[in-house]
């Protein structure tokens, strides 16, 4: 608290001075008189006051005044930091470059330090690179972006080859195959998710008989009900729901389990011990889901069923042999079969976008998470574009 | 180098039935370099989070800065969390933000200080740690260990703390990149008026820059000036510092 005076008595040589501007704050003294100004620096310049000092010193407009040297002056500095000498040197340099002199004056040793420190350190400035036109800058951008988008889809392409060359191969040499790690991806992708994709199935042919039965009864069509809901469940909500389901469930858990165990060289380290990562992690997994997938769809199909037939015998009040009779007239099985010959291909697209996703992670946390949902998002919609392609197939083939 | 700015008061940490810490003593005095040393799982780093708030000791007392923090009241720590900085042994960078933001990310959250000066003062800091221009906008993924280490070191100096915690600051680095990290907090220690609390098994660092050592043996402390703890009695002391006398020795000859 010694030092309190000190600022006080600077402040009394510079009003002798009869100086033209004077402005006094808490952090420092600025006074002018006919050629020189004098700046003394007062109070605490450390990191948690600098935030009101920097504004403040653009605001003085030190280069504007009619004068042609600085004094800067800290007989009055409690604490200073290597903050508070960058913000000094800062302002120093900037009224040097335009043009006047600086001097410094009543620093004690332990400022000086900082001071040192901040002219010794090669100075950081910011790169100021050459403007790119606007025009030039979107060209390079949407090349980037095409040109990452054609490596994108070619490294899906290649990978897509390579995993089903490994499972050929294992269906030729049977001794390669995992059976107890698949049995576990069976446990996990399968059987965990029959409650979930049943209940789903269930629910959406309530929903969808509710809809189309609303619509039908204005044409005293409400026994159509039953063909609308059991069509549309076997060819594609079966199918469709399941596989979505199981992209959300099972491709990003892929994905992160995968991501993970890269990251953290696990599969570095298989590789250095001759374990082969794909044999190991890849084709149990494709083969869990190329199991289960039929089955859940085969699932969510009855679910479906058992939700119209109750639909249709408790609101619309139609007697349960009449139901069944109105089903099997639609020769349900083509349809069936229309929906589940889909199943396989959705859980390739799934299983390849997930492990692909996990594989070839970059090496941080976050690309985990990031790759985790795009797995997600990828593999839905490549179950819809393979959907699409089946629903032009069947319709050409007039099935 | 008298005043006390860290004292641990007979800290006993307790998990389940194994005891780690018990009785411990320690005090760590402004401006000196204290390195801990101590067997694998003779609990250095629960003594190091003990310190940091990051862990409530089964009982005893830590003053940081003159403040209790073992109850880890969330007050008194956050006036320490502005006054210290930690280097962990991984960097500890966040991953999702480049070099130059991690450093800038602990100044935005502590002070209003504008985007544009404090961005110049996270050049400042890394540039006085020693990474290049060229390093400041990758991502810590993209960097090696030593910028790694660097790097931390530059967050954990952002906002000018008087102590910074190191946690294995050498581990990994080759010798020449450890020399120089020493010489680094050397440098720093001398010219921010820091004080530094080193936990590290690099022997060269621990004699050449520590200015006293703290040595958990038996669930407790000896800490002494680094001369006196070299040449200490205790067996676990002296296998530890055994070989590197007779190196000293030999060096001196």
């Amino acid at each position: 608290m010694e030092n309190t005076n000190a600022p006080s008595c600077d402040l009394d040589t510079f009003s002798a001075s009869g100086q033209e501007t004077a402005i006094e704050t808490e952090y420092y003294f600025f006074a002018v008189d006919a050629e020189s100004g004098r700046f003394g620096l007062k109070g605490d310049w450390t990191i948690g006051t600098i935030s009101k000092l920097e504004g403040v010193i653009e605001e003085l407009e030190l280069k504007k005044m009619p004068i042609n040297s600085f004094e800067f002056h800290c007989g009055g500095l409690q604490r200073f930091d290597l903050s508070g000498a960058w913000l000094l040197y800062r302002t120093a340099e900037r009224l040097r470059a335009a043009g006047f002199e600086t001097s410094f004056s009543g620093f004690r040793a332990e400022h000086l330090q900082f001071i040192d420190d901040v002219l010794n350190i090669e100075k950081p400035h910011k790169s100021r690179e050459k403007p790119v036109p606007a025009l030039v800058q979107a060209w390079r951008i949407l090349q980037a972006y095409g040109v990452d988008m054609l490596n994108e889809i070619s490294m899906r392409y290649l990978w897509f080859l390579s995993i089903s060359a490994r499972l050929v191969a294992t269906v030729l040499d049977p001794r390669r195959f995992r059976l107890i790690s698949t049995a576990r991806h069976i446990h996990d992708v399968g059987i965990k998710a029959i409650g979930i994709v049943a209940m789903m199935a269930f629910l959406v042919a309530l929903v969808l008989g509710f809809q189309g039965q609303n619509q039908l009864v204005q044409f005293g069509a409400q026994i159509y009900t039953i063909d609308l809901v059991s069509i549309s469940v076997l060819r594609e909500m079966g199918g469709l729901l399941t596989a979505i389901l199981v992209a959300g469930r099972s491709g990003s858990a892929f994905a992160a389990e995968i991501g993970v165990m890269q990251l953290n060289e696990e599969v570095d380290a298989m590789q250095t011990m001759g374990i082969d990562p794909y044999e190991t992690l890849i084709i149990p997994r494709m083969t869990a889901l190329l199991i289960c997938l039929p089955l859940l769809t085969f699932i969510a199909d009855i679910a479906g069923l058992i939700g119209i037939f109750l639909l249709a015998t408790v609101t619309l009040d139609i007697p349960g042999n009449l139901v069944v009779e109105r089903f099997l007239a639609l020769e349900p099985m083509d349809h069936f079969m229309v929906g589940m010959i889909k199943a396989p291909f959705f859980a390739l697209v799934i299983g390849m976008i997930g492990t692909y996703r996990g594989y070839y992670v970059a090496s941080s946390a976050d690309a985990v998470g990031r790759n985790t949902t795009n797995a997600v998002v990828e593999s839905i919609f490549l179950v819809m574009v393979v959907d699409a392609l089946f629903s032009i197939i069947f319709t050409k083939l007039g099935i | 180098m008298s005043e006390p700015l860290i004292q641990v008061r007979n800290l006993v940490n307790r998990f389940d039935s194994h005891t780690v810490h018990d009785g411990v003593e320690l005090t760590v005095f402004e401006h000196e370099i204290l390195g801990i040393v101590g067997g694998s799982g003779s609990g250095k780093s629960v003594l190091l989070r003990t310190m940091l708030g990051l862990h409530t000791p089964t009982s005893g007392e830590v003053l940081v800065f003159g403040e209790d923090i073992a109850c880890r009241d969330s007050g008194k720590l956050s006036h320490c969390q502005h006054r210290w900085g930690v280097l962990f042994q991984g960097g500890a960078l966040f991953s999702g933000l480049t070099v130059l933001e991690n450093v800038m990310a602990p100044i935005l959250e502590h002070t209003d200080i504008s985007n544009s000066f404090v961005e110049e003062l996270a050049r400042l800091k890394l540039t006085m740690v020693g990474l290049a221009e060229e390093g400041f906008d990758k991502f810590p993924s993209e960097l090696s260990g030593g910028m790694v280490k660097r790097a931390a070191l530059a967050r954990a100096l952002a906002i000018e703390p008087r102590v910074v915690f190191l946690d294995e600051p050498t581990s990994g680095l080759d010798p020449i990149s450890a020399a120089d990290f020493d010489q680094l907090i050397l440098y720093l220690r001398d010219h921010l008026r820091l004080t530094v609390v080193m936990i590290s098994h690099d022997m060269d660092s621990l004699l050449t820059i520590c200015d006293r050592l703290a040595v958990i043996v038996d669930k407790r402390i000896i800490a002494d000036t680094t001369e006196v703890i070299t040449r200490h009695p205790h067996p676990w002391i002296r296998a530890y510092f055994g070989g590197v006398r007779g190196r000293a020795a030999l060096g001196a000859a």
